[in-house]
């Protein structure tokens, strides 16, 4: 078939297969008997699902999901909070041991993108990628079986905080016209802290994320036992679609799932079974693959924070989203294939060749993903993410025009 | 406005709008079983708060947004994490005649979620863009980008199975 021909039978089909459609929901749909139902509040099945939380999520890439918000990032040992005390972005030392200040915040969504152009400058200095070191083994790995150890000791969940500012971020060549660039800012107040999520990537794309959940497991039906030391129980969950797979430890005291694309469930297990327990996180052990780089490392909670930089100009489209907390932004478009590029300023990146464009994503400090696409090319976007840089608010709110419309929809361009 | 008024115009609105909501369900999730519970679950909600929603300029509207985002909420739990949703085995053709038919609503639901709801709008109910931007709440560009890459897939996929 000529493929010039194809939009025209693309509308074609489109119309014939609403068609059929329409002819067959006619043909099965007892709307008398649908009617009965819902008069008498019989008929839904569906959770209800509509919240304010939900509705904001939408304004997030559809991957996101229930994906989360951050202010504590910590790396080793070194720890900052990322506040909005007096309506700027800002890193500072973190006094882990104090209570966080929860009286100056406003932690009522969503942010304000038009922050004090008065502002002062911001440039987060101190935050630097995630690094691609792990710790190594301290001793070899055990593996008796053994029913008194808690598996997921050492691993404390940051303070909830109820004040955020994801830093500012904006290529350094400055817009032509900042009226063809829409900004927007978002966040939700944050409510818990839902574990911590640590993704590698292989240079080839296999991605491998470790989620480390405290409080509580889910058992699924179906899921397939094994046994992985020092476990109480594991299981490889079994409704995975082709090309993924997904395996969960679970303690008492909470589990860890290692979900991923591009290995098997036995793959999966031989790496559950070397991983080893150091700064109170589970580390790919000596039996996971060599080729496996550390992209991020943040934690998720059951709110989010975002700024999103969008441009349109003649069709030329891009958009950046700098998220705090999101651990899923880190896999760009899961629908698609993925490459490592080694590096965006220091920081590994993945990067997605899409239909008519191409985006990226990578860690400029953790808990921090910075997730761009362009209409262009591969090279293009890897161009423009090593041209990003920190900036302060109010250079960010110069940049453009501030989105303040009241859809609830996901405004993105890529990513939906 | 007296509750016999109201019941008769929330039945009156019931049969107009059921069987075009289960076909866009349908289309969204490709289970006619999904689609039915999608779009009864979103006329209750219509039904529950029937004094409000019967005030708008176009109450439609509102509820296809409702089953949009709750298709999309459903599909999302699912897909996050690549877990087979379980509506996934129980696709049933459209036209089992017409096999070209099955594949473009196949081809449809491996669109992202933005790009699937704009698509199904848009052929089955031959909305505008200005209108779809309108009803979903985002901006006209978005709809555009979102059809076109749309469009884009399908005569792509199309032309593979072809």
């Amino acid at each position: 078939m000529d493929h010039l021909d194809r939009p025209n039978q693309t509308e074609a089909l489109g119309r014939r297969a609403a068609a059929a459609m329409h002819a067959d929901v006619e043909r099965r749909s007892d709307v008398g008997d649908a009617l009965s139902r819902v008069q008498h509040g019989s008929g839904a099945t569906m959770v209800s699902l509509t919240s304010d939380a939900s509705r904001a999520r939408r304004l997030l890439p559809a991957w996101i999901g229930a994906a989360a918000a951050v202010a504590v990032v910590a790396t080793g040992s070194a720890a900052f909070l990322l506040t909005r005390d007096d309506g700027i972005s800002r890193v500072v030392p973190a006094d882990t041991t104090a209570p966080a200040d929860t009286t100056s915040a406003d932690s009522t969504a969503p942010t304000n993108t038009t922050e004090d152009a008065g502002a002062a400058t911001t440039q987060p200095e101190n935050l630097a990628p995630v690094t691609t070191a792990a710790p190594t083994p301290a001793s070899t790995v055990p593996s008796l079986p053994a029913t008194d150890v808690d598996a997921l000791a050492g691993l404390t969940p940051p303070a909830p905080l109820d004040a955020f500012q994801v830093p500012a971020m904006l290529p350094s060549t400055p817009f032509a016209d900042p009226a063809l660039v829409r900004l927007t800012g978002f966040s939700t107040p944050i409510e818990a802290v839902t574990g911590l999520h640590q993704t590698w990537a292989s240079v080839d794309g296999r991605i491998l994320t470790i989620s480390t959940a405290i409080g509580g497991s889910t058992q699924r039906l179906g899921d397939v036992p094994i046994e992985v030391w020092p476990w109480d129980s594991a299981a490889l969950v079994s409704s995975m679609s082709d090309g993924f797979a997904e395996l969960v430890l679970r303690d008492p005291s909470g589990e860890v799932s290692l979900w991923a694309s591009g290995f098997t469930g036995d793959q999966l297990t031989t790496i559950a079974r070397s991983m080893f327990l150091a700064e109170g996180r589970w580390w790919l052990g000596p039996d996971a693959p060599s080729d496996l780089v550390r992209l991020h490392e943040g934690w998720g909670r059951t709110s989010f924070a975002t700024r999103m930089l969008q441009w349109d100009d003649a069709g030329r489209q891009g958009e950046v989203l700098v998220t705090i907390g999101m651990p899923d932004t880190i896999r760009t478009v899961p629908d698609f294939a993925v490459t490592v590029v080694d590096s965006i300023n220091g920081a590994p990146a993945l990067v997605t060749d899409l239909p008519g464009g191409a985006a990226i994503s990578w860690s400029p400090a953790p808990d921090v993903v910075v997730l761009v696409g362009i209409t262009g090319t591969v090279d293009e976007v890897i161009e423009l993410a090593r041209s990003m840089t920190f900036v302060d608010v109010s250079t960010w709110n110069a940049a453009g025009i501030a989105d303040t419309s009241p859809a609830d929809g996901c405004n993105s361009y890529f990513f939906c | 406005m007296t509750q016999q008024t109201a019941d008769a115009g929330f039945e009156a609105f019931f049969r107009a709008e059921y069987t075009k909501l289960v076909a866009i369900g349908r289309g969204l999730t490709g289970s006619h079983d999904l689609a039915t519970d999608l779009a009864q679950e979103t006329l209750l909600r219509c039904h529950r708060d029937w004094a409000r929603v019967s005030t708008f300029d176009v109450p439609g509207a509102w509820a296809r947004r409702v089953l949009v985002n709750l298709s999309i909420d459903a599909h999302r739990a699912a897909a996050r994490n690549r877990r087979v949703p379980a509506w996934v085995h129980q696709v049933e053709p459209v036209a089992p005649a017409d096999p070209a038919v099955d594949g473009w609503w196949s081809a449809v639901r491996a669109l992202p979620d933005r790009q699937r709801a704009v698509v199904v709008l848009h052929y089955l109910e031959d909305r505008s863009v200005d209108d779809i931007a309108q009803l979903l709440g985002i901006a006209t560009g978005t709809v555009k980008s979102s059809l076109g890459r749309g469009r884009a897939h399908l005569a792509r996929t199309i032309g593979k199975d072809t």
